[in-house]
């Protein structure tokens, strides 16, 4: 095998064709696409939606969906919020560990519930989607969290940083995003993951704890959507109990899927849910500077995520249809 | 002894499946179980693997009692179980398919690719496969899958195998393979429980035989001393007799129903050409992957064909959808029943009817519970299929039974052109030769018959002429006075 075909296998080249079509359209309708603003923006967009995806992309991996998480965020934001009015001073680090906390406790509610009652994912979790949602207006009590009740410590982690002025939310974002790379790619657990989600029976029988498996994987999707909560809070500057957080879900598991994960579980990379993302910020980014006027950037955006998904399908095909011939 | 249990009894939900069972395995030995299906061997098995916990006995291992309560538990005592249908990780690495389970270390530990890349490597050429191990499993052959979950067993040092119908889905080559390594592993110490419904197979590879029967142990004998005709009689409590094929008279009035010419697929098949007759089984014999399945897909609409032209009665047809071959009386009973043959999940009567809905519906499309009902129940009686009611789910039957209703499913569309496409793999004795009686039958009213089988007994006993495929190609079409299996081989097999 050539190194030209190597490099066709490899699964996230459909994807990452994909960005560059979209990156030349972009610039050759308007070239201030291509200014350091734009860009600035889609990496500011980005690092809450990715640091979801990672842990959405495990659950998916592993067989399951989790639909929960824009109302997950949505709480761990919510108490953030309700922390930062009582305790002003409370540490980024403390509030990381609360979120992170809260966003475990719901993630493991849905495994277990999961697991243990034997219920498909998808109900499971659009059930807790609107309960933790519910949640959120009980203990809010319908109240917003402003502007003024975040810290500033908190709004500029994700304005400032020490390395190169880039934002802090970012460099975090980046280092969970390794993190999900070294476990899934080169843990054991990581491997059982994958296994799990491409035969469970199998998986079972080979000894793998899959209840302990699974578990894992709602337990640190939740965690990561907790944790965006916090991301929400400092880079908006507000939490609305009935805004934040809706429809993020979709977002989050369309990235995930055009990233290439399988939806059927058992495969998916760490690489292709990043520049699945990376896409989806990008075209976010693009269609205002395009002057798309805003009642059309929705249906666009659903529309183009639709199409990556059919492209990369057809280029998967195209890639079996390859190699088979090779074999034959 | 290496392995013996004591007065193995299950029970489920009230109903004997094993009875006092005392067997006792050697090392070093290959012990065949062959027993009908139902007969208790696939639970005895699946007891001494974890996977059911026995209602009463002891199992002894090395002289001391062990308790095998899971798969696991069974593994950490030298126990694996080599399953009919590989369970692979088609996404993972051939590797971590081997080494899945019990890769060294805890949950957040690194995986020592390199090591368990080296030890594959040393395992499969061991067993004398030339894989790489870093390559995906997905799109590897049954017997490779198979060869790899037998490397796990070694990277684990089992000291018994398991293998559950190891050879139903191998082509003969791929046997013989197999036969080598499990000889191998046999001299190594190792001790192996085959379970098997090809006689040949256990007279080639077996160094005794146990034969259950309706959840009790017969008895267990060498091989040596014990005929085949003792084995099958042990086995269903009866004699069988040999079955010749069956002339019948629509076959006197050589009345060709069906004529392909020339239709090649491109990758597949090539300039296939053969006749079939009114009343006729015509067998189709050749290894795994000679294009048998793909010229019966073709024929019946499931795949398109580049070349050629196919001829109903004197007219040329062409089937653009297997909806479409339904209507001018095709019908295609698939090799892989579980994916392509049954719906699991839905009642025996539904799928029995299944194919004609028209006939069970009212003129609003509704269906209609008593003439499902009266439709199945036809050929329930008729071929005897063991159920506790019509509305029974499918999957709930033995492999036998579900065959009879796929059967039965496309019986009831009145075919005139039936194809089988390996109608009794893993189909215990009995069932077989009721299948055989059912298409003879079938036959006799005058349906032509397409019949793809492996197995060769099977086709010299009712195939009336026997075309023989390579490699894409018809090497030979053979009347069945001319054919033997040596003739047959010697056709399908490139020299």
């Amino acid at each position: 095998m050539s190194i030209f075909d190597k490099f066709l296998r490899i699964r996230e080249l459909g994807i990452f064709s994909i960005i560059i079509i979209v990156i030349i359209t972009a610039s050759i309708i308007d070239s201030r696409f291509l200014t350091i603003d734009s860009w600035r923006a889609v990496f500011l967009a980005i690092p809450l939606i990715l640091v979801m995806a990672m842990g959405q992309m495990m659950v998916i991996i592993c067989r399951h969906v989790d639909i929960s998480i824009g109302s997950i965020l949505a709480f761990a934001a919510i108490t953030i919020g309700f922390v930062f009015i009582h305790y002003p001073e409370t540490s980024l680090l403390m509030a990381l560990l609360i979120t992170a906390s809260v966003g475990t406790v719901m993630g493991l509610v849905n495994g277990i519930i999961v697991t243990r009652f034997n219920v498909h994912s998808i109900i499971v979790t659009l059930g807790t989607l609107s309960l933790y949602r519910g949640l959120v207006f009980i203990v809010s009590g319908g109240r917003q969290i402003d502007r003024n009740d975040i810290p500033v410590h908190i709004i500029s982690f994700s304005q400032t940083s020490f390395l190169f002025s880039i934002p802090a939310i970012l460099i975090l974002s980046v280092i969970i995003v390794l993190i999900t790379h070294l476990i899934m790619r080169h843990s054991v657990l990581g491997r059982e993951i994958y296994a799990t989600g491409s035969n469970p029976e199998a998986a079972h029988l080979k000894g793998i704890n899959v209840t302990k498996v699974t578990l894992f994987c709602f337990g640190v999707c939740g965690m990561l959507a907790g944790v965006a909560g916090l991301f929400y809070a400092s880079r908006f500057g507000y939490v609305n109990p009935g805004v934040t957080g809706v429809g993020i879900e979709f977002i989050v598991i369309a990235g995930v899927i055009i990233g290439g994960t399988s939806i059927t579980g058992g495969s998916g990379s760490v690489l292709g849910t990043f520049l699945g993302i990376l896409l989806l910020g990008i075209i976010n980014v693009a269609l205002p500077v395009l002057n798309i006027p805003g009642e059309f950037q929705k249906a666009i955006y659903g529309l183009i995520i639709v199409l990556a998904l059919s492209l990369d399908q057809l280029i998967i095909f195209r890639m079996k249809k390859l190699s088979g011939g090779a074999n034959a | 002894m290496l392995l013996y249990t004591k007065n193995i009894g299950k029970t489920f939900s009230g109903v004997n499946v094993l009875r006092e069972v005392d067997f006792n395995l050697e090392p070093g030995e290959v012990h065949a179980v062959v027993g009908e299906n139902g007969a208790g061997k696939s639970t005895f098995v699946k007891v001494l693997s974890g996977v059911y916990t026995p209602t009463e006995g002891d199992i002894f291992l090395d002289n001391t009692q062990v308790h095998i309560n899971t798969p696991i538990a069974a593994q950490k005592n030298g126990i694996s179980l080599i399953h009919q249908e590989p369970q692979s990780f088609s996404h993972l690495s051939v590797a971590e398919n081997i080494f899945m389970g019990h890769m060294d270390g805890s949950n957040f530990s690194r995986v020592k690719w390199r090591d368990i890349n080296k030890s594959s490597e040393k395992i499969l050429s061991s067993i004398g496969l030339e894989i790489d191990p870093k390559n995906i499993m997905e799109g590897l052959s049954i017997a490779d899958q198979q060869m790899i979950e037998i490397a796990g067993a070694l990277s684990k040092n089992s000291k018994i195998l398991i293998m559950d119908e190891p050879t139903s889905p191998l082509t003969p080559n791929e046997v013989g393979k197999l036969f080598e390594i499990v000889k191998k592993l046999k001299d190594q110490g190792m001790a192996i429980i085959f379970i098997s419904h090809r006689l040949e197979e256990i007279r080639a590879i077996a160094d005794r035989v146990t034969i259950f029967r309706d959840g009790d142990l017969i008895t267990t004998q060498k091989i040596n001393d014990i005929s085949n005709e003792e084995i099958i009689k042990s086995m269903i409590g009866r004699s069988i007799e040999e079955i010749d094929v069956k002339e019948n008279e629509y076959l006197k009035n050589n009345e060709t129903i069906l004529s392909v010419n020339n239709i090649s697929q491109f990758g597949n098949f090539k300039n296939i050409s053969f006749e079939l007759k009114k009343g006729e089984i015509l067998g189709f014999a050749g290894l795994v992957g000679a294009g048998r399945t793909e010229v019966a897909k073709a024929i019946f609409g499931a795949e398109n064909f580049d070349e050629g032209e196919i001829n109903l009665k004197g007219k040329v047809i062409s089937n653009k959808s297997p909806n479409e071959a339904i209507q001018k009386g095709f019908a295609y009973v698939p090799e892989d029943r579980k994916q392509m043959g049954i719906f699991g999940s839905v009642a025996v009567e539904d799928n029995i009817t299944s194919a004609i809905p028209s006939e069970i519906s009212n003129k609003f499309g509704l269906i209609k519970a008593t003439s499902v009902t009266a439709k199945s129940a036809e050929y329930i009686n008729k071929f005897n299929i063991v159920l506790t009611s019509g509305r029974q789910l499918i999957q709930e039957l033995s492999g036998g039974n579900q065959q009879k209703c796929i059967i039965s499913k496309w019986l009831l569309s009145n075919p005139n052109i039936l194809i089988l496409d390996e109608p009794t793999r893993g189909v215990d004795v009995g069932v077989k030769a009721e299948m055989y009686e059912i298409i003879n039958q079938l036959a006799a009213m005058g349906t032509a018959i397409i019949l793809i089988s492996s197995e060769l007994p099977e086709i010299l006993s009712l195939a009336h002429r026997i075309v023989v495929m390579r490699e894409g190609q018809i090497t030979k079409i053979l009347d069945n006075k001319e054919a033997s299996q040596e003739t047959i081989m010697k056709f399908a097999i490139s020299t």
